[in-house]
């Protein structure tokens, strides 16, 4: 038990998948101009990450293992985060579909969002049982969730801000970006994995 | 009967307001003399809108001969107050003028050329007025009665927002425990309130027991600044000699020997004097009674969701003068300050008197005067010219030097200090809202409840970047209301589009209806003159009879159709007319 | 390389066998997948649209037909299916913004045949010359002109949205555009400084 919260908080703030990690940088970016986008994709990505990564791994159990061929774990966790970016979206566009219009390109992009494949393949690596690839793919998406809302909100406010004419736009938006991540590192120590 | 003597206790109430900032009072130029009766001039100008609401319709013509206390614009509508002639005099013009307002825009104002013998000119005069005018006996009086008097004489709140009080005391729904008189007048350089209180509390108390009367409240409260020690003696002994008074016709009807004061056992009313510390703006409505009770107002409601009803001090006088003398809002008192001006004090001004005439009459060296502000140095505007009238909301006139209002410095980039937020009395984020203000984000702006702000410009005083905050609070405040005004239309806009549409499809279909009906009776009629003609042509046997028929069949069908379209003409006619008075809405043009 | 060459015959035969079974379960993945997909695109199907409303709560509402359709909603529709953005004047550029902003497409200038609105107007009558025709009355979308036949026609100001329709059809041009009055009831305080433009990424 002890170990699961553990690697829930290490996930979420220590190996902080976007500032540390440095994957999931396009919807990162692409979304957080509105803190309502930012909500609504870290719903969505929520959702299809913790999907994956149990699907991936039960996938890889049953089937690429036993009949031997983990050669073709990338291109059959593609297969399974395609479906289910698409499932999403249809669900998405049914239930919200004014969300729907505002996340736009950005819904189906989370196919080729590499946090989401590398949560499954990280699940592989570090010979996550079902349980703990569950945990991880869900506390990847907590942390992804967390940043991207905090940095929409930093994007708003700074949108209303007296910025110089050379910085305006995507400039001070990475630059926020990096100080968001020297300050998320400030986390590593507080664990030890 | 023996009547405990000790002295009304004065509450100094354990809440503070929050934020709010200290600034010097400057009142003492002002307040070093009585209320002095400035004279008439030889002309009033009265604008028709000096409330907060829609225009007084006005009802007289130029060239009429008006009375004093005659109404000359009637109230329009609930939120609305009507404007009465101060003197006796004839119309001389009505037009659109320059008037006190921030827009600088012209309104109606009616132009009344004073008739100098019948009135009132000096002061002498004017206290035997006082002394010989009506004397009414309202204890009878309902309440609808005594409503209607403050309707009729056109009172309005007089504590500077000019909201009708009619209509205020209408509004608080809810059943409210107490009637709480404003007399902090927490901004600089004004006085008129403090003067009124210490020459006229008495009266003052009347028009409360008045209000207290129509509302149903128990408890009368009055708030006064620390700053006004004379005027906190005064209310202390109007009061005093008030619950005396109702003691004794408590002992009276009860045949009892002696009541303590304070008396709880007096179940008509129980008085208060609190006593609140000095700071800005302690005066506002909601301040006030965060002060008194430590409760903040909710967002969007009224001090009536707390139980209590808010009134100026003025504004009850003027009651007492309506209910009791019979006598409308035609006059207030002004405050006259300013080092440009020689004999700064306070003066019982008529309404419609040119300002220049009240600052001559003060004392102004035109030279010196740098700027002339209506209102306070805080919430008050600066005038453009001295040839406006004063009118209802008029408390105060600073003729300003060089050396007392020295010019605004430029803006400079905000540095996020949060100063302005530790003052707001609001509680709202200044901060936020000017960035909001900047980027023009209405919609956050309101979401932090811009419509909120008061406006009493706390925040701007200690801004260190000299940013005239509150003129961004009030832009994006219009620019609200005038989105909201834009989506509101919009919406009838689409209402009538939609109705048009769906009546012009009517008449469509019932044109449709009529042309069948018309071929369906066509084909009956074929059908009959078909089968007479048949069995005349069985009779006949002649070929010359079929062709008649025929003939005759045909003109028949002229006829008919000549008959319906005509019959179809007028009912679509009929259709048009009956639907164009549905549709003439609010005919205002 | 080497080691590939020196395989046994049964590695070899194992490699066939497995790169069989790759491509089998692969196929087999994907019509699972497949068939699982093709059933929520059944069970979520949308018909209609709703976002035709939010299009047309953005629109004016002049019903002036300027873009060339007849009314607001239409327009609204039209967008939907792929007409440009750009084609109403009483919107302005806030409305093209707005648009840009709710359908996620690009912001353009409006189009440059139309002229832009400067100021809201509405229309006024010259009671001495009108003649009582009703053609005017026929031509207001939104019914704000009163009157009848022969009978004296005049606008409900309130009502006018500025649209100008009812002028080409006047015989005698006794209908004038003037600039909506301003009166202390719709008075807008005035802007204090240049605002930040706000750029959006």
């Amino acid at each position: 038990m002890a170990e699961y919260l553990l690697l829930f908080i290490a996930t979420v703030l220590v190996n902080n998948f976007v500032l540390v990690k440095f994957l999931g940088l396009c919807p990162f970016l692409g979304v957080s101009t509105k803190v309502d986008a930012a909500v609504g994709m870290s719903m969505a990505t929520t959702f299809v990450l913790t999907l994956a990564s149990a699907a991936s791994y039960l996938v890889n159990q049953w089937i690429l293992i036993p009949l031997g061929i983990e050669f073709l774990q990338t291109l059959s966790f593609i297969l399974v985060i395609a479906v289910v970016v698409q499932f999403t979206e249809m669900v998405m566009h049914k239930s919200s579909p004014v969300l729907h219009k505002v996340l736009g390109i950005f819904l189906p992009l989370i196919t080729t969002n590499c946090a989401v494949l590398g949560v499954a393949l990280l699940n592989i690596n570090e010979n996550h049982n079902f349980i703990e690839s569950l945990i991880f793919g869900f506390a990847a998406a907590t942390g992804f969730s967390l940043v991207l809302i905090l940095f929409a909100g930093m994007r708003e406010r700074i949108d209303a801000a007296d910025v110089p004419e050379s910085f305006k736009g995507a400039s001070i938006a990475l630059i926020t970006a990096g100080l968001m991540s020297l300050a998320f590192m400030g986390f590593s120590g507080l664990i030890k994995i | 009967m023996a009547i405990d003597n000790n002295k009304l206790s004065i509450i100094h109430p354990t809440h503070t307001l929050t934020g709010g900032v200290h600034l010097l009072d400057n009142k003492t130029q002002s307040t070093a003399s009585k209320i002095e009766r400035c004279p008439i001039p030889a002309q009033l100008m009265l604008p028709v809108n000096m409330h907060n609401g829609a225009d007084a319709k006005v009802i007289v013509e130029i060239g009429e001969k008006v009375t004093k206390n005659q109404i000359i614009a009637e109230a329009v509508g609930s939120i609305s107050a009507n404007i009465h002639s101060p003197v006796d005099g004839s119309v001389a013009d009505i037009k659109l003028m320059p008037v006190v307002n921030r827009s600088e825009l012209e309104e109606l104002v009616v132009i009344l050329d004073v008739d100098r013998d019948a009135s009132v000119l000096s002061i002498e005069s004017a206290i035997e007025e006082t002394i010989e005018s009506t004397q009414v006996d309202w204890s009878g009086a309902s309440n609808e009665e005594l409503l209607a008097s403050i309707e009729q004489a056109g009172i309005v709140g007089l504590g500077g927002a000019g909201f009708p009080t009619h209509q205020k005391l209408i509004s608080s729904n809810t059943h409210c425990h107490t009637l709480l008189l404003n007399g902090a007048e927490c901004e600089p350089y004004i006085s008129c309130d403090d003067i009124l209180m210490r020459e006229q509390s008495p009266e003052i108390l009347q028009g409360a027991i008045i209000l207290a009367q129509i509302l149903g409240t128990k408890k009368i409260q009055v708030a006064i600044e620390d700053n006004k020690p004379e005027a906190l003696l005064s209310m202390q002994e109007a009061m005093q000699k008030a619950m005396k008074k109702a003691m004794t016709e408590v002992m009276k009807r009860t045949n009892t020997e002696s009541v303590q004061i304070p008396s709880q056992t007096n179940p008509q009313l129980t008085f208060e004097l609190i006593n609140i510390p000095t700071q800005y703006p302690s005066g506002g409505e909601k301040q006030l009674i965060e002060i008194i009770t430590g409760q903040q107002i909710a967002i969007g409601k009224y001090p009536a969701s707390l139980g209590y009803i808010v009134q100026n001090v003025a504004t009850a006088h003027a009651i007492y003068d309506a209910v009791v003398h019979q006598q409308p809002l035609i006059d207030r008192i002004v405050t006259v300050t300013g080092k440009a001006v020689s004999r700064p004090g306070n003066y019982q001004v008529t309404l419609g008197t040119s300002i220049r005439h009240l600052l001559d009459f003060a004392g102004c060296n035109e030279t010196i005067t740098k700027t002339l502000i209506h209102g306070g140095p805080m919430m008050g505007f600066p005038l453009a010219s001295a040839d406006l009238p004063i009118v209802k909301s008029s408390n105060c006139i600073i003729a300003a030097t060089e050396t007392e209002i020295p010019e605004a410095e430029s803006e400079r980039p905000c540095i996020r200090c949060g100063q302005c937020a530790d003052v707001c009395p609001a509680s709202l984020l200044p901060q936020q809202l000017f960035w909001f203000s900047q980027s023009g984000e209405l919609n956050k702006a309101e979401d932090h409840n811009i419509m909120d702000c008061i406006e009493c410009g706390a925040c701007a005083y200690v801004c260190p970047s000299q940013i005239p905050l509150v003129d961004y609070y009030r832009f994006t405040k219009g620019e609200i209301k005038t989105r909201a005004a834009i989506t509101e239309k919009a919406e009838r806009s689409k209402v009538r589009f939609d109705s048009r549409n769906e009546r012009l499809e009517n008449i469509k279909l019932e044109k449709a209806r009529l042309k069948a009906e018309r071929s369906r009776l066509a084909a009956e009629n074929r059908a009959k003159k078909h089968a007479s003609s048949d069995a005349t042509a069985n009779g006949n046997g002649n070929g010359n009879g079929d062709k008649k028929d025929l003939v005759a069949e045909a003109l028949a069908r002229v006829e008919t159709k000549k008959k319906a379209k005509a019959a179809a003409q007028l009912k679509a006619e009929d259709l048009e007319d009956k639907k164009e008075p549905d549709n003439q809405g609010t005919n205002d043009v | 390389m080497l080691l590939w060459g020196s395989q046994d015959s049964l590695r070899y035969e194992k490699n066939y066998m497995s790169l069989f079974i790759a491509i089998l379960s692969l196929v087999a993945l994907a019509l699972v997948f497949g068939a699982l997909l093709g059933f929520a695109a059944i069970k979520f199907k949308i018909d209609g649209d709703p976002l035709v409303d939010k299009i047309d709560e953005i629109l004016p509402q002049t019903q002036c037909g300027q873009c060339g359709y007849p009314g607001c909603k239409p327009y609204a529709e039209a967008i939907l299916k792929g007409d440009l953005i750009n084609k109403c004047p009483p919107g302005g550029e806030q409305g093209i913004i707005a648009l840009a902003e709710l359908l996620g497409r690009e912001v353009i200038a409006l189009d440059e045949e139309l002229e832009e609105k400067k100021q809201a107007t509405v229309v006024y009558i010259r009671e001495a010359d009108c003649i009582g025709c009703t053609k005017c009355i026929q031509a207001c979308p939104v019914d704000a002109i009163l009157g009848s036949a022969k009978m004296m026609h005049t606008i409900i100001t309130d009502e006018c949205t500025g649209c100008n329709l009812c002028i080409p059809p006047c015989p005698v041009d006794c209908i004038d555009i003037i600039p909506l009055p301003i009166t202390s009831q719709n008075w807008k305080p005035p802007q204090p400084d240049a605002l930040i433009p706000v750029k959006v990424l």
